[in-house]
């Protein structure tokens, strides 16, 4: 217990920080709705101009046009996905590989208690995070809905499951950071490692989705909850959310045996 | 009761050797030495007995008890001083102290304060700000708050003065007598001399020799040097000789075995002066070195 309380108070202020600056970026979109949703047609007619390649990769569809709230929301909502994933992986590179980076593991690791348990103080500090994140981007979201909608009607109801999905996105961010980092000797740049691999990802399921390639789409996460076939389906895509779940289960269980059969290298 | 048991200890990194084969043992209630130079397997040896890492094969046993299955429950009796100290920098010392007692179920609020006490600490300082001896001295106390029966001490005393020290040492021969047994790891050899009862000598991932520090230096080797006008180096090539130098008039070498032998020797010279003298244990570990 000792342990979690310890990690939860480092890791509150920049996750309050990070919760923060997420609100703050989806307010800041969000706020020019109205002024879009008034001339709706003018700008859906002005979007259609724009090759259709170039409007696959940013996710705009016509089911879900971009003059329309949820359709202004499903945008925002992909790129807030940047930043929540960037958080998740940076989280996820980070929570195991901190004894090491800091060279505070000579201290932790000698202290009475097994490394399971140490692994599962720092499970629950993650999910901490994460849920922090989580619950203030899903707030975020629904006020600058209520907020700017501009009048135009919309159902919270696809919003809620839409959110609903963030969390599993982050956990597979956080797996996938993790189980990187139990592979790797050292982590020496955390910010960088994080943000790549989360804009990578976000690159390929750019391309997947230009080229419509469904192999692509099943090996980045940012495509297996993409907004608008949530919004419009009005569902989980369950194939590739099924995949997630595993992806989850892989790299969280494959941590663990790292976690605990790690040498700690001397100084 | 040996506190410590290690057998035919062996940890390989990839194809680097950390150590290979290394047994010996340490009996409750000892100050045991474990030499050798840097890189010689010291620390991988000792972070196997913390099971920060695992071994390749062999074994350890502390406390009767597996050091692998049990570590969790070894380690609530042992203080360990790593030898460079790195802690939570943005914390205080007192914080950090008492997140280290967090892990222990006894009261050590007052061992801290007499414990820095005597190592001079301020509590209220944050770590980020102390020097290398400061942080030394949190690690000392943090490695001794929970009064530990078995003190393990990696290359404990570099960046503390003098001074300092010998605090340090006395503090340790106090927890011997109240009865901890120490493994004291380290490559200088004087430091040894003073604290220790037993040493094991290590080389290159080898056990070399696990001696008394009393019979290494009392019943062992001799340093002779001798001066005199043609002196011939042959004369004294007999058995037990070692590390013979000539340099003008003087003839050095450390000699092992019958005294009397050498003496019926220098009986039959003409010297200016001889010198017979106990060697540093530096100079009876080169010959474990070279």
């Amino acid at each position: 217990m000792n342990i979690l309380k310890f990690e939860i108070r480092k890791n509150l202020k920049g996750n309050l920080m990070w919760g923060f600056y997420i609100v703050a970026f989806t307010i800041f979109y969000m706020m020019f709705y109205p002024m879009m949703g008034q001339d709706q047609t003018l700008f859906d007619e002005l979007m259609s101009g724009f090759p259709q390649e170039f409007l696959d990769a940013f996710g705009f569809s016509a089911e879900l046009p971009i003059g329309s709230i949820l359709g202004y929301y499903a945008l925002t909502y992909s790129f807030v996905l940047i930043v929540v994933g960037i958080h998740a992986s940076i989280l996820g590179f980070g929570l195991l590989s901190l004894e090491e980076r800091e060279l505070t593991a000579d201290f932790l690791f000698t202290r009475p208690v097994k490394r399971q348990t140490i692994f599962l103080a720092k499970i629950g500090s993650m999910l901490v995070s994460v849920l922090i994140v989580y619950v203030i981007t899903g707030l975020g979201f629904v006020l600058s809905i209520l907020l700017f909608n501009g009048g135009n009607p919309y159902s919270l109801t696809n919003v809620f499951i839409l959110q609903s999905a963030l969390i599993f996105f982050q956990l597979i961010m956080v797996g996938l950071g993790m189980s990187i980092s139990m592979l790797l000797k050292k982590i020496r740049n955390l910010l960088s490692l994080g943000i790549g691999l989360a804009l990578s990802l976000y690159f390929i399921e750019s391309i997947a989705s230009m080229i419509h390639s469904d192999l692509l789409a099943f090996i980045t996460p940012y495509s297996y909850f993409t907004a608008d076939y949530i919004l419009i389906e009005g569902t989980y895509d369950w194939p590739k959310f099924l995949l997630g779940i595993v992806i989850i289960a892989i790299t969280f269980s494959s941590s663990y045996f790292l976690y605990i059969r790690r040498n700690i290298a001397a100084l | 009761m040996n506190v410590i048991e290690l057998n035919h200890l062996t940890k390989h990194y990839g194809d680097t050797i950390g150590c290979e084969d290394v047994t010996f043992a340490v009996k409750e209630g000892e100050i045991f030495g474990f030499i050798g130079p840097n890189g010689a397997g010291k620390s991988t040896t000792i972070r196997t007995m913390l099971s920060l890492i695992y071994p390749t094969s062999g074994s350890v046993t502390i406390f009767g008890k597996d050091a692998i299955t049990f570590g969790h429950e070894i380690r609530k009796d042992i203080g360990y001083l790593p030898s460079e100290i790195f802690y939570y920098d943005k914390m205080k010392v007192i914080d950090l102290l008492q997140y280290s007692a967090s892990f222990y179920d006894r009261d050590c609020s007052e061992r801290i304060q007499v414990l820095s006490d005597i190592m001079e600490l301020d509590l209220e300082r944050k770590i980020q700000d102390l020097s290398y001896g400061n942080k030394k001295k949190v690690g000392i106390v943090q490695g001794l708050l929970h009064s530990p029966k078995l003190l393990i001490l990696d290359e404990p005393t570099s960046g503390l003065d003098p001074l300092m020290q010998k605090k340090f040492f006395q503090l340790i021969e106090e927890e011997n007598r109240n009865g901890a047994t120490v493994l004291f790891s380290s490559h200088i050899l004087s430091e040894v001399q003073q604290l220790c009862n037993r040493v094991a000598i290590i080389k290159d991932g080898h056990i070399v020799s696990v001696q008394d520090v009393k019979s290494l230096r009392e019943d062992n080797y001799k340093k002779f040097s001798i001066k005199g006008n043609a002196l011939i180096q042959e004369n004294f090539q007999i058995d037990g000789v070692t590390n013979l130098v000539q340099t003008n008039g003087l003839i050095t070498f450390f000699y092992k075995g019958d005294i009397n032998k050498m003496i019926q020797i220098l009986k039959q010279l003409h010297l200016q002066d001889v010198l017979i003298e106990e060697p540093t244990l530096e100079e009876i570990f080169m010959h474990y070195y070279e």
